[in-house]
């Protein structure tokens, strides 16, 4: 049925014309916006980021390691170094965490468990020695959480705070 | 790769195959569902949802997700419309299926359209025989266009169908 010169039938075209990009101020705004989500998507800005912050008090050093910001339902270890700065071995080390820095967060997982709630004791740290204590958080409420680490030893404190933004 | 990178990247990936569906499936593919096409088309979001966000069931990854559609959709609408190359292959260009009353039959087999389907199409819209026809056009929204011969200088109207399934 279909010979060579049925094949290469064409109806008429539509005429051509100059084909520019036009919009509207509104339009813009609604456009620049939607493409930089992603864009800063892909620059991480959304993503979780990681931090350290350093306290030092008397012959203690405090070293947390954590996450500034995060998306709600992501999960994130919080990593608290303490190091026995000091010359003389430390009996009784307690760290503690804020309730308000936690009152952002769920499943709370402390390792080593907790003496108290908040707190976790180590024991004999030796001059230069160094004990690590880590928490696992889930993200669970929105916005900019802040609250401060202290390890106690002794008569010496040293504290330092956290801020951590949780994306909805 | 940063940790917000996953549906900024996935995002696209399933766009794409939806822009290249003209090109790649033919038009034939979305006119009116069989129940095959039904399913399938239920499935495929179910699956593309796993690798788009994981387990993030943040908004912030909800957002990150439908503005990177977004930006595609408008990418590739104003790709098309500055350039008829990539108008025509990001939308599909029509293809002529009767020309002067003949069955182009390389044409309707690429597009997997019979001359019983053809024949459904044109009672629809008036007409009895295919010799009725000067132009069919299965446009790239899958419905043909029927142009009826008519005597020199009295163009008719044109008339529109729509495939029914195969």
């Amino acid at each position: 049925m279909a010979g060579g010169e049925i094949d290469e039938a064409k109806p008429p075209e539509a005429p051509p014309m100059r084909r520019r990009f036009r919009t509207d101020p509104f339009q813009l705004i609604g456009l620049a916006f939607i493409v930089a989500v992603p864009i800063l998507a892909v620059a991480g800005v959304f993503g979780m980021s990681r931090a350290e912050v350093v306290g030092r008090g008397g012959g203690l050093e405090l070293t947390v390691r954590y996450v500034e910001h995060l998306r709600f339902g992501q999960t994130h270890n919080v990593e608290i170094v303490v190091t026995n700065a000091g010359t003389r071995a430390i009996d009784t080390l307690t760290v503690a965490m804020d309730p308000s820095y936690l009152r952002g967060f769920t499943d709370a997982t402390w390792t080593p468990s907790p003496a108290r709630a908040y707190e976790v004791d180590r024991a004999d740290v030796e001059a230069g020695e160094s004990r690590l204590v880590v928490v696992t958080l889930r993200a669970d409420r929105d916005g900019r959480h802040t609250g401060a680490v202290t390890a106690t030893a002794g008569g010496d404190t040293a504290r330092v705070v956290l801020r951590t933004f949780i994306f909805p | 790769m940063r940790p917000g990178w996953r549906p900024s990247f996935a995002s696209p990936s399933s766009t794409c195959s939806s822009c290249s569906r003209s090109g790649l499936w033919g038009k034939r593919e979305f006119s009116e569902l069989t129940p095959f096409d039904l399913v399938t088309s239920i499935l495929i979001p179910d699956i593309v949802q796993e690798a788009l966000i994981r387990e993030d069931f943040s908004m912030t990854n909800a957002l990150i997700a439908l503005c990177t559609l977004f930006s595609l959709v408008f990418a590739t609408s104003l790709v098309s419309h500055l350039s008829r190359r990539q108008e025509t292959v990001i939308g599909g260009a029509p293809t002529v299926l009767v020309h002067q009353g003949r069955f182009i039959e390389d044409q309707m087999n690429r597009q997997r359209i019979t001359p019983d389907e053809v024949y459904s199409e044109l009672r629809k819209v008036g007409l009895e025989r295919i010799e009725q026809v000067k132009w069919a056009i299965l446009e790239p929204d899958s419905r043909i266009s029927f142009i009826p011969a008519s005597q020199e200088g009295t163009p008719e109207r044109p008339s529109e169908g729509h495939i029914s399934a195969g």
